[in-house]
């Protein structure tokens, strides 16, 4: 079983996220300090609101913080551009949504290979990288179906395999269980975490339901924009925090 | 890198009502822009066509149409005596002097008078005039009151029958036989004898016009041609010039109108395609929010949204263009008439769907083709603030769930 190695892939330092509507300021991520390391597996819990979405994209690079530092994947997120940013989300990252996001009129083995055409590889390589991950994740022999001949455990499987194909360190998904069925969600988990303990992803996870969270080694909660608590599931790595 | 040109085409599959609206409403501007072009073309075929590029005409100076001239025989005399004149087979010049008149007719069927050519011709007319040959019954006889008409006279005029009589003004004339010119505006006209012609309608010694073959080079006749009038001072009255260049100049006024009312017609038709399209595609981007803050995430660029974007109205209005241009297929052919405002007589022409437009496409499928980008022009122009749209969405936004 590999463990998360001592080096921090994450790194937030007062990040802080403040969205504007109506004038008024609304305080979403509150002076955040978090380090993840590589090879982690986290679960991002707290109840509506607390800002698990917003902290996940900020790390994944889909927003910029108001304030503080972030650094991924050793790129401080502020330094880049939207259209670098762009560029560096196909290399590094990749979501996992709710309501899986499959393009409807694409067929599995299309969806998988869209993000793989953001990169410079031929079509036997891609298709071959497509082939993998659809074989990881059980579907391989459903490539050629579209989302709507898939039952949503399925989709859901074709979405992670999606996210795995351009072999990214860093797998962030919102609520990936959220619209699925007990069983489904049992055989989404099991995949997460293959991929975390075989292949080595760092994985972070937001959910409300705490059998998902079980499934992690490091739990984080958010109360109102602020990390509340910070618990490993082994207590064997002391609680990162902001250094002296 | 693009997203796949699939996600688009696909995607104007699977909204099949929503698409269908805009699809219609393009296919409707590309059936009514066909219509009007392939009108405006038939017009200008059937008159342009009407002269031969190896024919020059004589006609009085500064006189625009054969009706409003006058050209007097001694004249004529001399000119058929010049070199320029070919010379026949039998030794005979190609030349030919011919009368023009416009009588009114009663229509069949009640909806008031036509107008219609009637030409006094010679017995050198049809050596002058090639494409000109009898069709059914048989030629006029010299020295009578018969008459030919023209097929498409024919066609229009349910009276117009071999055997029938007709009466203009005081004088009987009787249909002996029906010609055909390939489809060009003599089918509209009714001949006979040019000698009749000029004392049924007491015209003395003066024709409308002189039409002669060229010898040699047509361009190089009509030159020494203009020289000789120019210096002659028996031929100070009349003017040279190519039948070919003459017909053609009698077509573009009405060509210009119609294609001119057609284009104004089809400008305020496009406007609804273009709304029909935006609207489709605004509703496209709005249900697919999700997809595209999906395809952002994963580092599409928001120009590479706008392109598939983009194409997926231009799939949209190439669907549209396609099905215009097949319904209006049903069109090619068919035959309709009106009246030159250039001559104010009737002309007899038909549909070209598949002809050219004067000037732009100047090839056969030129309509086609003309429409086609018209159409998709109605589809970018359509897709550009609803794919702007979708560029600009912020990711965050994007993908929240509604
Ligand atoms: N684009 C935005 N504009 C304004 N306010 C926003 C925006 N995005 C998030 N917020 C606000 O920030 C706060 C945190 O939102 P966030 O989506 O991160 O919560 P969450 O913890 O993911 O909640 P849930 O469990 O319901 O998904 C909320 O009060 C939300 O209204
Ligand atoms: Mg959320």
């Amino acid at each position: 079983m590999a463990e998360p190695t001592s080096e921090p892939i994450i790194q937030l330092r007062d990040t802080t996220k403040i969205y504007y509507k109506g004038g008024e300021e609304i305080l979403t991520l509150d002076h955040v300090s978090l380090d993840i390391m590589e090879g982690d597996f986290v679960a991002l819990m707290g109840p509506s609101g607390s800002g698990k979405t917003t902290l996940l994209n900020l790390i994944g690079g889909l927003d910029s913080p108001t304030g503080g530092q972030l650094v991924v994947c050793g790129q401080d997120l502020g330094e880049l551009s939207p259209r670098e940013l762009a560029q560096w989300r196909a290399n590094h990252v990749s979501f996992i949504f709710q309501s899986f996001n499959l393009l409807p009129v694409l067929t599995a083995f299309q969806n998988v290979e869209l993000p793989l055409t953001l990169l410079p590889l031929s079509r036997a390589e891609r298709r071959q990288h497509v082939e993998t991950a659809l074989k990881i994740v059980g579907l391989a022999e459903r490539m050629h179906h579209r989302p709507d001949e898939l039952s949503g455990g399925q989709e859901q499987r074709v979405a992670i395999a999606r996210a795995l194909a351009c072999d990214p360190k860093l797998l962030l998904a919102d609520e990936p269980t959220g619209d699925l069925d007990a069983h489904s969600a049992q055989e989404v988990m099991n995949l997460l975490t293959s991929l975390n303990q075989e292949h080595g992803k760092t994985i972070i996870v937001v959910t409300h339901d705490p059998k998902v969270a079980g499934c992690a080694r490091r739990q984080l909660h958010l109360e109102k924009g602020v990390l509340a608590l910070d618990k490993r599931s082994t207590d064997r790595h002391p609680v990162a925090g902001p250094r002296a | 890198m693009a997203v796949p040109l699939a996600y688009s085409y696909r995607s104007v599959a699977v909204r099949k009502g929503s698409s269908a609206m805009a699809v219609f409403g393009i296919a409707l501007v590309v059936v009514v822009f066909v219509v009007l072009l392939a009108l405006a073309e038939g017009f200008r075929r059937a008159v342009a066509t009407s002269g031969s590029p190896r024919n020059l005409i004589i006609l009085r100076k500064g006189a625009d149409a054969e009706m409003q001239s006058q050209v007097r025989r001694e004249a004529a005399r001399i000119i058929e005596e010049l070199p320029v004149v070919a010379t026949g087979g039998s030794g005979e010049k190609v030349f030919s002097l011919e009368c023009l008149t416009l009588i009114n007719l009663p229509r069949a069927d009640g909806s008031g008078d036509s107008y219609i050519n009637l030409r006094g011709a010679s017995p050198t007319s049809l050596d002058v005039h090639e494409g000109v040959r009898l069709r059914e019954g048989r030629w006029f006889r010299w020295g009578t009151n018969e008459v030919v008409v023209g097929a498409a006279l024919a066609r229009r005029l349910d009276n117009f029958k071999i055997g029938h009589e007709f009466v203009s003004g005081r004088h009987l004339f009787e249909i002996v036989g029906i010609f055909e010119s390939d489809g060009n505006s003599f089918e509209s006209e009714i001949w006979m004898d040019a000698n009749i012609f000029i004392s049924t309608f007491n015209r003395g010694d003066v024709y409308q016009s002189a039409i002669f073959r060229a010898s040699g080079s047509p361009a190089e006749a009509l030159e020494s041609l203009k020289k000789i009038l120019d210096d002659d001072p028996r031929l100070q009255s009349v003017m040279v010039q190519n039948e070919k260049a003459y017909y053609k100049k009698q077509s573009e006024l009405m060509a210009s109108v119609i294609t001119i009312l057609g284009g104004i017609l089809t400008f305020i038709m496009a406007i609804g395609g273009i709304v029909g399209a935006m609207n489709t595609m605004y509703a496209a981007v709005a249900q697919r929010k999700r997809e595209i803050g999906c395809m952002l995430s994963m580092g599409f660029t928001p120009e590479s949204i706008w392109i598939a974007f983009i194409v997926e109205s231009l799939c949209l209005a190439s669907v549209g263009a396609m099905i215009g241009c097949v319904l209006s297929l049903v069109f090619n052919g068919i035959k309709t008439g009106t009246t030159n405002w250039a001559t104010f007589s009737e002309t007899a022409f038909e549909f070209r769907v598949l002809g050219g437009v004067s000037g732009l496409a100047e090839f056969p499928g030129g309509i086609l083709v003309v429409s086609s980008i018209l159409a998709l022009s109605m589809g970018f122009i359509g897709g550009f603030l609803p794919a702007l749209q979708a560029s600009r969405l912020k990711v965050v936004e994007a993908l929240r769930r509604a």
